[in-house]
C-alpha cells in the first residue's frame, strides 16, 4: 500500500454547526448548493466503453486458488445448491484486504468426497480458507492461504460468513453461517483465531444463511442476526421433478421456514438469545439475505430480510430492545404487483442521492428483481420497471448483490451475482445446468435510470457460472471497488475493477474508528460535500448473499477535486465534520477529532 | 429402468429472430432440436408422438404449432417458440400461432419481443381480450407508459367491467405520479372484483403516498384477505395448452390450490389422478393421508400412509399427516410413536413438537411435555397454540409466573380466537390468587366475545364471572 496516501484527519473543533444528515435538509441542500442542470461529471470515456475490460478475472493469477465443494450425491439436497459465501475483510490490520471463504463438504460426513457427482479437484483441501493479502507487505497484490495458521478452518457444511468486531479490541471476527451448528472465530489480533461458539452462545442447529453484526440498541457493542432458512434434514429429502418429470431441486415451500435468531452482546465474551424478547420470533421466514440500515431516519438500525417465497421481512427498530415488522406496510414485503418474490440477496444504499437508504433485492427467474425507492420515512415503493431493472434481470436468479460505484462517478451502481437453482432446460446435457452470467448495470441519468454494461464489461463478465456469495472493497487499494465472486461447484473469481485506467475519476476511501464501542463503526452514515452535490454512504460490511464486504466507506467523486466536508454521523448518535481532506486517498478518521456538530432534533 | 436415452436431432436452430414480425421476410424455422433424457415417460412419449407428426408434416402450420403447445406446457419455452415462429410462418393469418409466441416470449421476459408479436396477433384478431391485455401488461413492465396507458384506456372504454384494465391503467398513473387517478382506477378494480388482492395492495400504497393512512391500512387488510384473489380469466388458448399438460406434479399442483380453495373432494381426486400417472409419487400419498383425514375416510388415508413410508420412509410430513389422523381417532400411543419418529426425522418440526407436548401432558408427563412445548416454540416462536399449552401445563404445576407470561403471549394477534386465549390468562390470575387481574381480563374477554357474537362462550365467561365475584376476597 502506498502509505502517502493513509493520512489520519484529525481537525480540532471549532464551531458547533447543525448535523444536517436527515432527509430534508438533504434535500435542502441539494437545491441550495448549485444552479442549472445536474451535471454527471466523469462519465465520458464509460459513456462508449474501449475496449479495454472494465473488470478482470485475476484470483487465479494472484494465488486465490479455491474451489467450492457442494459435496452433490444427486439426490438434490437442497443446501448443496445455495452456497456460498465469502468475506473481505483486513484480519490482521495491515492496511489491505484478506479473503475468508466458506466450503462445503459432504452432508453426510460419513460419505467420501470422492463419492460425490463432481469430485474436489486435486490438492483440495477440505473447510473454509483464509487466504492472507501480500499487497501491504510487498505492494504486489498476491495472495497466500494461511488457514492452518490462523486457525479458522472450520470443516462444516459451510454458508456465510459474517465480519465484526464483537468485543472492540480492534481486531474483526467471524461468524461462519452452516447447514449445521455455526461458528464464532474471535480474532486474537496476532494472526489467529479461537472458535469461542459454546462460551459466547451464539451456536444455532438450523440451516443459518446471512448474518449480520448491527448495535441495534447502541450500546456500543455489536450485536448478532443470524438469518435461518428452511427445516430441511438430509433424511427428511424430499423428491421434487421439474415440469418434465425430472428430479430437480426442491422449491422452499417444500419444507417449513425456521424462525431467526437476535443475539444481544452482553459486552463479557458472551451472548443472550434475545430472539424472543426483541419481537424477531413475532413473524418467521425463510430468510437468506440480510441488510441491517436506518430504514425511516430515527437514528436507530432496521433490519431487513430477504425470504425465499415469502415476503420479505423489515424489522423497524423501537428504539427499546424489540423490533416490530413493518415490511407489508412499508412497501418491502412484496412486489409492486403485491406478490411475494423468492428474495435471496439484498442491498441497501442512496442510490438516487436523496439522503436515504433505499433496497434493492434479487429474486427467482421470471420475477426480476426489485428496486425499492425510499420515501425517506421508511415508506418504499417497488420502481424496478420505472429504472429499467425488472427486463434485464428477469431471465436470471439473483444471489450476491451491492450498490457501488464502479466507475467512481459519484452514482451508486449495481453489480448480481446469477445462478440458477433449478435445471435451465437449454443447459439440457450439461452435468450441472444451472449457469447463468453476473450482471453489471450502471446508474445513468442521474439515478433515474440503470443501463446493463455486462456485454460491455468485458470477458470476466461473460463467464457463465453458478453464481452466489459476492464481496465488495477495493482490494488492490486503487480506489476502485473490486469484486470476489463466490461460486457455488466452482472456482471462486476475483474481478479485479480496471476502470482507474478509464476514466479521471477522484475517490476517497474512508476508514472510520469510533469511540467508546462499535470500534469500526458499523452503521455510522458518512456524508461527502462536493460543490452542487453530496454523497451519502454506510459503514457496513453486510448485505449481499451469505457474504460479508469491505467495512471501509468509498466514495467515487467524479472530477470534483475538492471535497468541502465529510460529516461522520457515528453509531452512538453524535455528529462531528472535517474538512481540508484530499481526494484519492486512503483516511481514517476517529471519533472526537472532528468538529462537533449538533445532531438535528 | 424405461428411460431411455431419446434424442431427436435435427438440424440446431438457425432461425433466430425473436419477433413474428420477421415472419414474412425469413424462411421457416426448422424444427427444434430436442433432448428428452429423463423425462417421464408418459411426457416423453406425449412429445414424441407430436415431434412426429410435426415432422410428418412439414408443410403443415398445425402440427408445428400443436407440437409447440405440448412443449409449452411443460415448460419448454424456447423450443415452442420456435414452433409458433414455424407455425406462425406457415400460416400467417392464424392468431393462435402469434399469440402462443408472444406469450412464450413474454414469460420468457422477452417483453419487446412479446410486445411486437402481440400487436402483430392483434392484427389478425383485434378482439382477443387476453392478447390485448398481455400486451399492456407487457408494456407496463417495459415502462412504457403512454403506450400500455393508451391500451388499458382502450379496453377499458370497450370492456367497461374488466378489473384487470382497471388495475392496469392505475399502475400507469401511479408511475406517473398521477396519484389521484391511480385511486380512481384501482377503486374501480375493486368495485368490479371485491377480492382483487393486487389492486387492493396497489391502492393501499396510492393511499399512504397521499398521506390517508386509514385508508391505507384498510386496503392492506383487504388485501391481507385476498391476497391471491384476481379476477376469473377467460383464456380459452392457453387453457388448450394446459389441458394438455399430461404431468402428474401438475395433477398435484392442481389439487393443493382445491384444497386450498376448500374443494378436499375434488382435491383427493386430483391426487388420485395423479397416482394413477405416477403411483410412485410420494407428495400425492402424503398429501391424500392428509385429505382423506379431513373427509374422514380413515382406512384410505391409512393405506397411504404405508405406500408413502415404503417408498419414502425419510418423510416426515408423511408420519406428521399420519400422526394427526391417529390423534383425531383417539389412537394416542400410535399418534405418538408417529410424532416421534417425525421429530427424529426433523428435530424442527415445531408442530409435531406440540402435538407430542399435547399426547405427553394428557398422560401427566409434565415435565416432557413442557419440554417439547418449549421445543416447538424454540423453532416457531409465534406458534400461539404452543404458548397457550405451555402456559397452561405451567398454571397447572403451580408455576403461574411463568405460565401467566406464556398466556400473554396468546393474546396477539386480535381475532375471533383473541377472547378465549383471554379467557384462559383470567382463570390462571385467578387459580393464582391475583382475583384482581383475573377478573380484568375475564371481563375483557366476555366483552370481546359478546363483541364477536359468541354467545355460547359469554354464558361460559358469566358461569365463572359470577363465581369469581362471589368468591372475590375482601378489598
Amino acid at each position: 500500500m502506498n502509505k502517502k496516501n493513509r493520512d489520519s484527519v484529525r481537525l480540532s473543533p471549532r464551531e458547533k454547526h447543525y448535523c444536517i444528515l436527515g432527509r430534508r435538509n438533504f434535500l435542502q441542500m441539494l437545491s441550495l448548493g448549485f444552479t442549472g442542470r445536474i451535471g454527471i461529471p466523469g462519465t465520458g470515456a464509460l459513456a462508449n466503453p474501449s475496449s479495454i475490460p472494465l473488470f478482470r478475472e485475476v484470483a487465479a493469477e494472484v494465488g486465490l486458488k479455491f474451489d467450492h465443494f457442494a459435496g452433490t450425491t444427486g439426490q438434490y439436497y437442497m443446501p448443496e445448491i445455495m452456497g456460498a459465501g465469502v468475506a473481505l475483510f483486513d484480519y490482521d490490520n495491515d492496511g489491505d484486504l484478506d479473503v475468508y471463504l466458506v466450503q462445503g463438504t459432504m452432508l453426510d460426513p460419513t460419505q467420501d468426497p470422492r463419492r460425490a457427482r463432481f469430485s474436489p479437484p486435486p490438492g483440495w483441501k477440505p473447510g473454509n480458507r483464509l487466504f492472507r493479502n501480500l499487497l501491504s507487505e510487498t505492494g504486489k497484490l498476491r495472495f497466500v492461504d494461511v488457514t492452518e495458521k490462523a486457525g479458522i478452518g472450520h470443516v462444516g457444511y459451510g454458508m456465510g460468513v459474517a465480519v465484526g468486531d464483537y468485543d472492540n479490541d480492534g481486531f474483526q471476527d467471524l461468524y461462519v453461517t452452516n447447514f449445521g451448528h455455526n461458528v464464532l472465530y474471535h480474532n486474537n489480533g496476532d494472526g489467529t483465531f479461537t472458535d469461542v461458539t459454546v462460551q459466547a452462545g451464539v451456536d444455532d442447529p438450523r440451516w443459518s444463511t446471512s448474518a449480520a453484526w448491527v448495535d441495534y440498541d447502541r450500546d456500543g457493542r455489536l450485536d448478532l442476526f443470524v438469518a435461518n432458512y428452511l427445516d430441511f434434514t438430509v433424511k427428511g429429502n424430499k423428491q421434487c421433478y421439474a415440469s418434465t418429470g425430472e428430479r430437480d431441486y426442491c422449491t422452499p415451500k417444500m419444507y417449513q421456514p425456521v424462525p431467526a435468531r437476535l443475539f444481544h452482546n452482553r459486552g463479557d465474551g458472551t451472548f443472550e438469545d434475545v430472539t424472543e424478547a426483541a419481537g424477531i420470533g413475532a413473524s418467521i421466514g425463510p430468510g437468506l439475505g440480510v441488510v441491517c440500515a436506518d430504514f425511516n431516519s430515527d437514528g436507530w438500525p432496521d433490519i431487513y430480510v430477504a425470504n425465499d417465497g415469502a415476503a420479505a421481512h423489515l424489522w423497524i427498530n423501537q428504539q427499546n430492545g424489540t423490533f416490530k415488522e413493518r415490511g407489508l406496510s412499508s412497501g418491502t414485503a412484496y412486489n409492486a404487483e403485491g406478490a411475494p418474490q423468492a428474495g435471496m440477496g439484498v442491498a441497501a444504499g442512496d442510490f438516487d442521492g436523496d439522503g436515504d437508504d433505499d433496497i434493492f433485492k434479487t429474486n427467482l427467474t421470471n420475477e426480476g428483481c426489485n428496486l425499492y425507492v425510499n420515501d425517506g420515512h421508511g415508506n418504499f415503493n417497488d420502481e424496478s420497471a420505472e429504472f429499467g431493472l425488472i427486463q434485464p434481470t428477469f431471465p436470471y436468479t439473483g444471489f450476491g448483490t451491492e450498490w457501488f460505484d464502479y466507475d467512481n462517478d459519484g452514482h451508486l451502481d449495481l453489480f448480481i451475482a446469477n445462478g440458477a437453482v433449478n435445471r435451465i432446460e437449454s443447459l439440457r446435457g450439461s452435468p450441472y445446468p444451472f449457469n447463468q452470467n453476473n450482471q453489471l448495470f450502471r446508474n445513468e441519468s442521474g439515478g433515474r435510470k440503470f443501463r446493463e454494461m455486462t456485454g460491455v464489461a468485458g470477458p470476466a463478465l461473460a463467464l457463465s457460472e453458478v453464481s452466489r456469495g459476492a464481496a465488495f472493497g477495493d482490494i488492490n487499494n486503487d480506489g476502485a471497488i473490486d469484486i470476489v465472486v463466490a461460486n457455488n461447484n466452482g472456482p471462486v473469481r476475483l474481478l479485479l475493477n480496471q476502470t482507474r485506467s478509464l476514466n479521471r475519476n477522484h475517490w476517497l476511501l474512508v476508514r472510520l474508528e469510533a469511540a467508546g464501542g462499535n470500534r469500526f463503526a458499523i452503521g455510522a452514515r458518512v456524508e461527502v460535500r462536493l460543490r452542487g452535490r453530496n454523497l451519502l454512504r454506510r459503514a457496513h460490511t453486510d448485505g449481499s448473499y451469505l457474504s460479508a464486504s469491505d467495512i471501509r466507506v468509498h466514495f467515487g467523486l467524479g472530477e470534483d477535486t475538492k471535497i468541502e466536508k465529510l460529516i461522520a454521523n457515528w453509531p452512538d448518535g453524535r455528529c462531528e465534520e472535517w474538512d481540508r481532506l484530499e481526494v484519492d486517498r486512503m483516511v481514517t478518521i476517529r471519533q472526537g477529532t472532528g468538529r462537533s456538530l449538533m445532531v438535528e432534533g | 429402468m424405461r428411460k431411455s436415452l431419446c434424442l431427436i436431432l435435427f438440424q440446431a436452430l438457425a432461425f433466430a429472430s425473436s419477433s413474428s414480425g420477421a415472419q414474412s421476410t425469413f424462411a421457416v424455422p426448422e424444427l427444434p432440436r430436442l433432448s428428452l433424457d429423463n423425462f417421464s415417460p408418459g411426457i416423453q412419449e406425449q412429445i414424441e408422438e407430436a415431434y412426429s407428426n410435426a415432422r410428418s408434416h412439414l408443410e403443415d402450420a398445425a402440427t408445428s404449432g400443436r407440437l409447440g403447445m405440448v412443449l409449452q406446457t411443460y415448460g419448454l419455452l424456447q423450443e415452442a417458440a420456435v414452433c409458433y415462429r414455424r407455425a406462425g410462418q406457415l400460416e400467417p393469418n392464424v392468431f393462435q400461432w402469434a399469440y402462443y409466441l408472444g406469450v412464450v416470449e413474454a414469460d420468457q421476459g422477452k417483453c419487446g419481443a412479446a410486445a411486437s408479436t402481440l400487436r402483430l396477433a392483434l392484427r389478425v384478431d383485434p378482439d382477443y381480450l387476453r392478447a390485448k391485455l398481455r400486451l399492456a401488461n407487457c408494456l407496463l413492465a417495459s415502462a412504457e407508459w403512454d403506450a400500455s396507458g393508451k391500451l388499458y384506456a382502450e379496453i377499458v372504454e370497450q370492456h367497461p367491467n374488466n378489473a384487470d384494465a382497471y388495475y392496469g391503467l392505475g399502475r400507469v398513473r401511479a408511475a406517473g405520479h398521477d396519484l389521484a387517478g391511480a385511486v380512481v382506477a384501482y377503486r374501480k378494480a375493486t368495485e368490479l372484483f371485491a377480492d382483487f388482492g393486487a389492486a387492493h395492495y396497489a391502492l393501499a400504497l396510492t393511499y399512504r403516498a397521499l398521506g390517508k393512512a386509514d385508508q391505507a391500512g384498510e386496503q392492506l387488510r383487504l388485501y391481507e384477505r385476498n391476497k391471491d384473489g384476481a379476477p376469473p380469466s377467460s383464456d380459452p388458448l392457453l387453457e388448450e395448452v394446459r389441458e394438455l399438460n399430461r404431468s402428474a406434479t401438475q395433477q398435484v399442483q392442481m389439487g393443493i390450490q382445491l384444497e386450498r380453495q376448500g374443494r378436499l373432494e375434488e382435491s383427493a381426486a386430483a391426487h388420485e389422478k395423479a397416482l394413477e400417472i405416477d403411483s410412485q409419487l410420494v407428495q400425492a400419498h402424503v398429501n391424500l393421508v392428509e385429505l382423506y383425514g379431513q373427509l374422514g375416510q380413515f382406512e384410505k388415508a391409512e393405506e397411504h400412509y404405508r405406500v408413502a413410508a415404503g417408498l419414502d420412509p425419510g418423510s416426515s410430513e408423511n408420519y406428521y399427516n399420519y400422526g394427526v389422523l391417529l390423534l383425531g381417532a383417539e389412537k394416542y400411543q400410535k399418534a405418538e410413536n408417529a410424532f416421534r419418529k417425525t421429530i427424529e426425522i426433523d428435530p424442527f418440526h415445531a408442530s409435531a413438537h406440540n402435538n407430542l407436548g399435547f399426547l405427553l401432558e394428557r398422560q401427566g408427563r409434565l415435565l416432557e411435555a413442557v419440554a417439547e412445548y418449549r421445543s416447538a416454540l424454540e423453532n416457531k416462536p409465534n406458534n400461539r397454540q404452543a404458548h397457550f399449552n405451555l402456559g397452561r401445563v405451567l398454571v397447572n404445576m403451580e408455576k403461574y409466573e411463568e405460565g401467566i407470561r406464556e398466556l400473554k403471549k396468546t393474546l396477539q394477534p386480535e381475532d375471533e380466537n383473541t377472547p378465549r386465549y383471554m379467557y384462559a390468562l383470567g382463570a390462571a390470575f385467578a387459580r393464582s390468587g391475583d382475583h384482581q387481574n383475573g377478573l380484568r381480563y375475564i371481563r375483557q374477554a366476555r366483552d370481546g366475545a359478546a363483541a364477536l357474537g359468541q354467545f355460547g362462550l359469554v354464558a361460559s365467561i358469566d358461569r365463572d364471572l359470577r363465581t369469581l365475584e362471589s368468591s372475590r376476597p375482601p378489598q
